[in-house]
């Protein structure tokens, strides 16, 4: 599988394009993000969004997606991960109104989708790690994104979300990690998504 | 469900076993409802190998993941724990316990919270 994976995102690479990829917890925003992303560049939406938790549960990928920025094109691939958790409890999804054979369901292809998005670790050449601003950005989930991005020398940009939100507080994302690039939007609204982009444009 | 027991582990025990077998060594514990604190901070690729197994052990019943717990380097850099240059900040813990036995509150970046579930017996045996 990881095989699979590297031949993919080689394939992209031949092309000149570069894979970016989009990570964080369930319900951080990346779906909207990529949503936020795909209709600005290319006039459609990636994905289906949802207030459950784990609605994406397999890598969605957006091929041949160009961007331009301060006279810069950019072409890239956008991968939206499944939302990568440490534990997966069927329970959870019973509140949300699932019957028990779908929430168990549901719970197992999350757990795939996990193993999916560790797997895309190895083959994103871009990161965006994406945090719900209007929660405390202690979650280890985001520690062991950041730390393997670090580690095998991926640029990463740390994007705090949800900042249409009165209780969003992004500067309590960028205090616990100074040492990143890191901007705050809305992916709902799309405040502040040209910052994302210029960074975005000069980390190529 | 037995309470779950609380396993410290020092250095020279992790040290010791290569980054699979100490995988295997986590899962195996922290399925059996132990609670493991090592004297060692896991690598980054070591924590997400172990995401990764426990995602191929939940059985959606008895084993729903783990907690996995460290602590990032001293934010603000003040005070006299910095450590340049040191993964975590100098810290040297891990902390893995099963998601279904224990509850996480981490409001900042100094201190970890793990609260014990309890079950319909209270862990009273």
């Amino acid at each position: 599988m990881t095989d699979w994976f590297s031949k993919v995102a080689a394939a992209f690479r031949r092309n000149g394009e570069f894979t970016l990829g989009i990570y964080g917890s369930p319900n951080a925003g990346k779906t909207t993000l990529a949503n936020r992303i795909c209709t600005d560049w290319i006039g459609k939406e990636a994905g289906k969004t949802s207030s459950i938790p784990h609605e994406t549960r397999t890598a969605n990928v957006v091929e041949h997606l160009e961007m331009h920025y301060n006279g810069k094109r950019l072409r890239m691939n956008v991968v939206d991960m499944p939302g990568i958790s440490s534990k997966i409890d069927y329970k959870v999804f019973l509140k949300h109104g699932l019957s028990s054979e779908e929430a168990i369901e549901r719970a197992k292809e999350a757990t795939r989708g996990v193993i999916e998005a560790i797997q895309w670790l190895d083959n994103v050449d871009l990161a965006l790690t994406i945090f719900d601003a209007t929660k405390v950005p202690f979650d280890q989930v985001n520690l062991v994104i950041l730390g393997n991005l670090r580690a095998k020398n991926i640029p990463n940009i740390i994007v705090a979300n949800k900042i249409d939100l009165p209780k969003s507080r992004p500067k309590l994302v960028f205090d616990a990690f100074p040492d990143h690039k890191s901007v705050a939007i809305s992916a709902l609204t799309g405040e502040n998504v040209e910052e994302l982009y210029r960074l975005v444009a000069e980390s190529r | 469900m037995m309470s779950p027991r609380i396993d410290i582990i020092p250095q020279w025990v992790i040290n010791g076993l290569t980054s699979q077998d100490k995988i295997k060594f986590i899962v195996e514990k922290v399925k059996q409802n132990v609670i493991l604190v090592l004297e060692e901070v896991l690598k980054p690729e070591e924590q997400a190998d172990l995401i990764r197994e426990s995602m191929l052990e939940i059985d959606y019943e008895t084993f729903t993941g783990i907690e996995l717990l460290t602590f990032n380097k001293n934010p603000t850099g003040k005070g006299f724990i910095r450590r340049k240059n040191k993964p975590n900040g100098g810290s040297k813990i891990t902390i893995i316990a099963p998601a279904n036995s224990v509850n996480i509150l981490r409001e900042t970046s100094s201190i970890i919270s793990l609260m014990l579930k309890q079950n319909r017996e209270g862990y009273t045996d």
